[in-house]
């Protein structure tokens, strides 16, 4: 690794510590904050507030360290990995939002289930490709995820009078609807991809988002 | 219970101080690992609070300095690193937790006392909070000898509101504690609510007293009457 990469992840990991214990200060003064037993309802809404907002700062820092290790090439590992059990276990984080969106998931596969690739980033991807396919769907939504030896696919229904803005995979792009949502979640993808040297391509049809990893 | 909480950042020790303070536990604090030191020949602790790094190191090495002193003390790393490989090196040298930051005091204070427990009381695994029985090892709930059938994040949820009584405790913690920071959905919250809202019911269910009041929502209570 060159010095000046090096330097960046330092700088980046640096930074990161730097952030958090202010960030747990907040919290902390927050949680003290919301045993007074006088606050009215005003009070709790603005502690609320603060509280959304010191974990929204805190996803937004993990995901900027991951892409910052991920732009500085520190994953070499290639290993066989079990795809379908992967994409399980990942359903399984989902589960809640899955079941409160009441979203029909169906998973399919080709003749293999393994792929040769480097874990950590593979799931990583993969999560936020379900996570997107979870967060930008519509109630009695569908998911589909299909995988063989040349693509991984993962299909979602969107909702038509809100659908992705053309950029969206750039970082930091994030539907207004969403509030909360980071936008990071499909530059990491995009990054990712970059990274293993595969395709990846968005198409958005009439009713259907349809994220496409070439293998 | 005697806490030492060690941490080089002033106003997140002091959060920490009052809080614990506050929870009925008498805490002393150190901000190096000389101080840490120091203490540690002098005091027995039912609990260390350990930053991983401080002014004059990384403070892995102290760890087992305080597990050849005090066998029975439990040790909790709280961490502004996530490293993997800092949370299995420290829980190899013999910590019994690992947190990283920013942690919710509730989480912090769930971790210590469960430590505390399966330090001090070496046999007995029954939780009880009035009527509400608690076995720890069998994961089962009892109501005046009846057991109530809960799910893994039912009992979480429950064990969680016993261990921070009288304490209000956030959604986001509560979500965290249930799913991981991974969730960060929107509609977490809602999650946490239909889960409470099943405890609250199984509970009223089997006869117990409703202990746990809602703030507008934005956390929890359970009150012991």
């Amino acid at each position: 690794m060159g010095k000046n990469k090096k330097n960046a992840i330092d700088y980046a990991q640096n930074l990161s510590h730097e952030l958090l214990t202010p960030l747990a200060v907040i919290r902390n003064n927050a949680e003290l904050l919301l045993q007074s037993p006088n606050l009215q309802k005003d009070d709790l809404k603005y502690l609320d507030d603060i509280l959304k907002n010191v974990r929204r700062m805190n996803n937004l820092n993990k995901s900027l360290i991951l892409l910052s290790k991920i732009d500085n090439e520190v994953y070499e590992d290639l290993e066989s990995i079990n795809f379908m059990e992967l994409v399980h276990d990942i359903l399984d984080n989902f589960q809640k939002p899955i079941a409160s969106k009441k979203l029909n998931v169906t998973v399919g596969s080709g003749k293999t289930d393994r792929i040769i690739s480097n874990k950590n980033l593979m799931e990583i991807l993969l999560q936020n490709l379900i996570k997107n396919a979870v967060i930008h769907n519509i109630n009695n939504g569908e998911i589909h995820i299909e995988f063989n030896q040349n693509a991984i696919r993962v299909t979602n229904s969107y909702d038509v009078n809100n659908p992705p803005p053309k950029n969206h995979y750039k970082r930091f792009t994030s539907s207004k609807s969403k509030q909360g949502s980071l936008g990071l979640g499909l530059s990491i993808v995009k990054r990712i991809c970059e990274y293993l040297n595969i395709q990846q391509s968005h198409t958005i049809t009439e009713n259907k988002y349809l994220a496409e990893i070439k293998l | 219970m005697k806490l030492l909480i060690v941490e080089d950042d002033r106003d997140l020790l002091k959060s920490m101080l009052l809080y614990f303070n506050e929870s009925g536990y008498n805490c002393e604090n150190a901000k190096s690992i000389q101080e840490v030191n120091d203490r540690i020949s002098d005091h027995q602790y039912d609990c260390v609070v350990l930053d991983l790094s401080l002014p004059d190191g990384n403070s892995l090495s102290t760890i087992s300095n305080i597990k050849n002193r005090q066998a029975e003390c439990g040790i909790i790393i709280v961490s502004a690193n996530s490293n993997l490989d800092d949370k299995i090196l420290g829980l190899d040298l013999g910590a019994d937790d690992y947190l990283t930051k920013p942690f919710h005091l509730s989480e912090l204070n769930a971790r210590i006392k469960s430590i505390i427990r399966r330090k001090k009381q070496a046999g007995s695994s029954i939780i009880q909070f009035n009527e509400i029985s608690i076995n720890t090892d069998a994961k089962e709930v009892k109501i005046a000898d009846q057991i109530v059938k809960l799910t893994k994040k039912e009992y979480d949820l429950l064990l969680y509101f016993i261990y921070n009584k009288n304490k209000v405790i956030t959604k986001t913690s509560i979500s965290e504690h249930l799913w991981g920071d991974f969730m960060d959905f929107s509609d977490s919250a809602d999650s946490v609510y239909s889960h409470l809202k099943n405890l609250k019911k199984k509970l009223a269910q089997a006869g117990s007293e409703d202990y746990i009041e809602s703030l507008y929502g934005v956390g929890y209570i359970l009150k012991d009457k």
